[in-house]
């Protein structure tokens, strides 16, 4: 099977999901004549048919309150957003509704709420944030933020097919960018959701992040390793919940830690992260952890600005001499 | 045995309730289940069954009265128990626990709270949210119930809390400088219980209550909240199997002290020279990795030579020195023979001596010293003061004045008199730097600076112009009193206009005082010591008489005050003092 891009994978999964199970439908804004805002479901319309690939008006809270409903007679929808900026339009009825359903009425919510979000592409404020952490902050969900095509495919298969409401943040930088050759030869897998993944094995220093800076934490490793000092890169893939335990033995291993995230610092996941560290592996520690985020600002529409938000390979190298030093 | 009526919840969305009639009197008798009282709320009104059979005791919220859900509206004695007063219901431990035995009111709230069916009764006429209501009794926190008491013993074991008092309005929070009192410890009522150090003022805590000291929820040193419990008294008569039980958080006053001052290193062995310095009481800089592997392998890091930053044991470090071997981890006898290669520390630099952190008043004075320091360029004026007739004037008084007047006679009002005084004739002197404007503060309010054994204080009196010599007499005795006391207000301490200082009263010739921000001038008096002085007398003639003299010195805030200035104020109260002429009560 040749190489695929990472939203050839997601668009991979989600057919082969509509294909093996009727239940499974898509919704959205222009999702199904025109494709998708970035083609993700183009040709679905033309193969599954307009009850099951569903165009809605330009109503975030609608969309996503149809699918609730839906979801709770049993179906299985997977709802679109064009860019993930927007779902604040749909956050009463994640937070409030869908997140409490199994809690407050024991009904599970069995959906799936997609899109894409990330930096990167000069999309400006409002179609280049990381809103990730409004839900990780809401239990109820589960939040995904996969790193490659491979888990792309897989932890859609796992998100669909969770009984819990899914968010599944899809990285718009990566969707074209790169690409690999999923394993199983072509055939059905899943990845778990709620477990992180070794990205590259190192002794000398943790990098745990997620997303696209999954890349550039691999990277930054490599420039590393010329310099002898061997990063350990996890990868999250879903950061509600969090892979404790991955993130305490990673730690125990190297005892030093950056995080890394393109979120913005303040309330981002890694200070959820180093606390979890402080509980789990203080005694390991060699170093204070470290923390790499964007600033704390909106995302800069203008490209040097948007590069000097963004994290990059150069702020790891930095952080990772740095805490090899202290 | 008493159980609480609280005001119950009525639906997730609603957090009050009105009280809108009771159904029963104190004293009236009331079966478990029978309406007692009725409440309106936001969405529904209702009658509210009584959680348990007995006597109503005691209504605490009236007719009319909104209060939180969960609020103690009433307490019911239960049958054939004798009346006694529960009036702080949950005092220790956690509410909701502990169901008692054999009472109908407990086994009622021993079941959780959701779906205590049969407590809906009260509930009939709502108009249907959709949520059952989760009624009162069955969250009702029940009164201390020791689950160990061993039998029928349950009368007088009242707790009552010790709270961190609010030592004025803008004190959030204090420091337990010291225990009085241990757990198991007799307290009488109004006795000493606690000392505590806050932003403005140190204070000795007087207890609430007779009885035991069970509990020290707050260790010397820590800081907490205002209103936080620090402590649970068992009342007067309490069994006193019960003093010992709980005591966490036992005294630790020397604690920071003995961890500061270095692992407890067995003194036999003689120091090897060639070893780093036995670094007690320095903190080794490591990590808490390197310090769990010391632990481990019993290494004293003492020995370990650190090569990170500043010196800091790294991992590394830590393995290789393990890897060396047991060798290592033995100081060799210093006895004779060649000193032991012990890894002197190269890059550690350790300063022996004792690190004791400071007092949260040390800090205080500290960080106000140094911040007038850098807001007030300061200079100092130094005058000379004939003070032989006051010293005169004292000497000669001083037995029938102090009979009289009930207080001590010191030089100190005579000096505060003639500095009220000379801020009434230069009142430069007593204002404040406002940005680029000048304060004139029309009242004196003077401060007075008293030295205690743990530090300084300087307590202020109101409006000082007002008062008259007696009255300022009065004044500073009773504030130095309280200083010295711990009975100090934190309105004793703030406020002042201007500050008097007396490094005298410890002998010194003279000392330059830093101002107390935010006024600008501090007057400090020097002791006062007889000396031969050249006298003119009327015609002319010089002769050499023996005179009191006392050096007082004005330090001052240069941006508003010149030299001139202070010389006048200066000159102007040592007139004053030298020919004094007022009444002194």
């Amino acid at each position: 099977m040749p190489a695929v891009t990472y939203l050839e994978a997601i668009r991979l999964a989600l057919w082969e999901e509509m294909e093996r199970d009727p239940n499974v439908f898509c919704i959205g804004e222009d999702i199904g004549i025109y494709g998708g805002a970035f083609k993700v479901t183009d040709g679905f319309i033309d193969r599954f048919g307009a009850e099951r690939v569903i165009d809605t008006p330009i109503a975030e809270s609608a969309i996503v309150g149809a699918a609730y409903g839906a979801s709770l007679t049993g179906l299985r929808p997977v709802a679109e957003f064009q860019f993930m900026d927007f779902i604040a339009c749909a956050f009463n009825q994640i937070v409030n509704v869908l997140a409490k359903s199994h809690y407050r009425w024991g009904a599970p919510a069995p959906l799936v709420l997609r899109g894409p979000s990330g930096g990167g592409v000069h999309g400006g404020p409002f179609h280049s944030q990381n809103p990730e952490m409004w839900f990780v902050k809401t239990p109820g969900l589960k939040v995904v933020c996969p790193a490659t095509p491979a888990d792309a495919y897989g932890l859609m298969k796992s998100a669909i097919r969770d009984n819990n409401p899914v968010i599944f943040f899809e990285h718009k930088f990566l969707y074209r960018r790169i690409k690999e050759e999923l394993p199983n030869g072509g055939g059905d897998f899943t990845v778990p959701l709620g477990r992180a993944r070794q990205a590259r094995a190192g002794r000398d220093l943790s990098v745990i992040t997620y997303a696209a800076m999954v890349h550039v934490a691999l990277e930054a490793a490599e420039a590393l390793a010329a310099e002898g000092i061997e990063v350990e890169v996890l990868d999250l893939r879903t950061v509600l919940p969090l892979d404790r335990e991955a993130i305490a033995e990673t730690v125990r291993k190297t005892s030093r830690a950056i995080i890394l995230h393109e979120d913005t610092l303040t309330g981002g996941l890694a200070g959820e992260i180093a606390a979890i560290i402080n509980e789990e592996a203080f005694d390991w520690l060699d170093a204070p952890i470290s923390r790499i985020a964007a600033l704390d600002t909106p995302v800069p529409f203008s490209p040097p600005l948007e590069h000097a938000f963004l994290p990059k390979v150069e702020d790891v190298v930095r952080e990772a001499r740095r805490l090899r030093a202290w | 045995m008493a159980t609480d009526v609280v005001m119950p919840q009525m639906g997730e969305s609603i957090f009050e309730g009105t009280i809108t009639k009771w159904l029963k009197k104190p004293g009236e008798t009331v079966q478990r289940d029978e309406p007692l009282f009725e409440i309106s709320t936001d969405k529904v009104d209702a009658e509210i069954p009584a959680p348990a059979t007995g006597v109503l005791k005691e209504i605490k919220v009236g007719e009319g009265q909104t209060v939180q859900v969960n609020t103690v509206v009433g307490v019911i004695d239960a049958d054939g128990q004798r009346p006694r007063a529960q009036a702080t219901a949950p005092a220790i431990g956690s509410p909701e626990l502990t169901p008692e035995a054999g009472s109908a009111a407990g086994a009622r709230t021993a079941a959780p709270a959701k779906g205590a069916a049969g407590t809906r009764r009260g509930a009939a006429d709502t108009d249907g949210p959709a949520a059952a209501p989760p009624l009162a009794p069955a969250r009702a926190p029940q009164p201390p119930a020791p689950s160990s008491q061993p039998d029928g013993q349950t009368a007088t074991n009242e707790a009552i809390e010790v709270k961190m008092p609010q030592m004025g309005e803008s004190i959030f929070e204090g420091t337990i400088t010291k225990w009085l009192k241990q757990p198991g410890d007799q307290v009488r009522r109004d006795e000493p219980l606690f000392e505590i150090s806050t932003d403005k003022v140190d204070a000795e805590i007087p207890s609430p209550a007779s009885g035991t000291l069970a509990e020290q929820r707050a260790a010397a040193g820590e800081t907490v909240q205002v209103n936080t419990v620090v402590a649970v008294i068992r009342a007067a008569g309490a069994a006193p199997a019960r003093a010992a039980a709980p005591a966490p958080a036992g005294p630790q006053s020397a604690a920071a002290v003995t961890q500061l001052s270095g692992s407890a290193q067995p003194s036999g062995r003689a120091p090897a020279p060639a070893t780093a310095p036995a670094a007690d009481g320095e903190r080794i800089r490591s990590s808490p990795l390197v310090r769990r592997l010391a632990k481990e392998h019993g290494i004293d890091l003492a020995q370990v030579r650190g090569t990170g930053q500043g010196g800091r044991i790294t991992k590394e470090d830590i393995e290789n020195f393990i890897a060396q071997g047991p060798a290592q981890l033995k100081p060799q006898p210093a006895a004779g023979g060649p000193a032991a290669p012990v890894a002197a520390a190269a890059g550690a630099i350790e300063v022996p001596g004792d690190l004791v952190p400071m007092t949260p008043m040390r800090r205080k004075i500290a960080e106000r010293m140094l911040e007038s320091k850098r807001i007030s360029p300061h200079v100092h004026t130094i005058y000379e003061v004939d003070l032989t007739r006051v010293a005169s004037l004292r000497a000669r008084v001083r037995g029938p004045w102090e009979q009289r007047n009930g207080t001590k006679l010191t030089f100190m009002p005579f000096i505060a008199r003639a500095a009220c005084a000379a801020l009434r004739k230069y009142p430069i002197v007593n204002s404040s730097v406002e940005g680029e404007s000048i304060r004139y503060h029309r009242a004196i309010h003077l401060g007075i600076a008293v030295a205690l054994d743990w530090g300084l204080i300087v307590p202020v009196i109101r409006n000082a112009e007002e008062k008259n010599f007696l009255g300022l007499a009065r004044a500073i005795n009773d504030l130095g009193e309280r200083a010295r006391t711990k009975r100090l207000n934190p309105d004793d301490v703030t406020g002042g206009t201007f500050t008097i200082t007396n490094p005298g009263s410890i002998g010194g010739l003279i000392g330059l005082p830093i101002i107390m921000q935010p006024q600008v001038a501090i007057l400090g008096t020097g002791g006062i010591k007889k000396q031969p002085v050249v006298v003119t007398d009327a015609d002319g003639a010089d002769s050499i008489s023996i005179r009191s003299i006392m050096h007082i010195v004005l330090g001052y805030d240069h941006r508003i005050i010149d030299g001139a200035t202070a010389g006048y104020f200066l000159g102007f109260l040592k007139n004053f003092l030298e020919e004094w002429g007022e009444e002194i009560g």
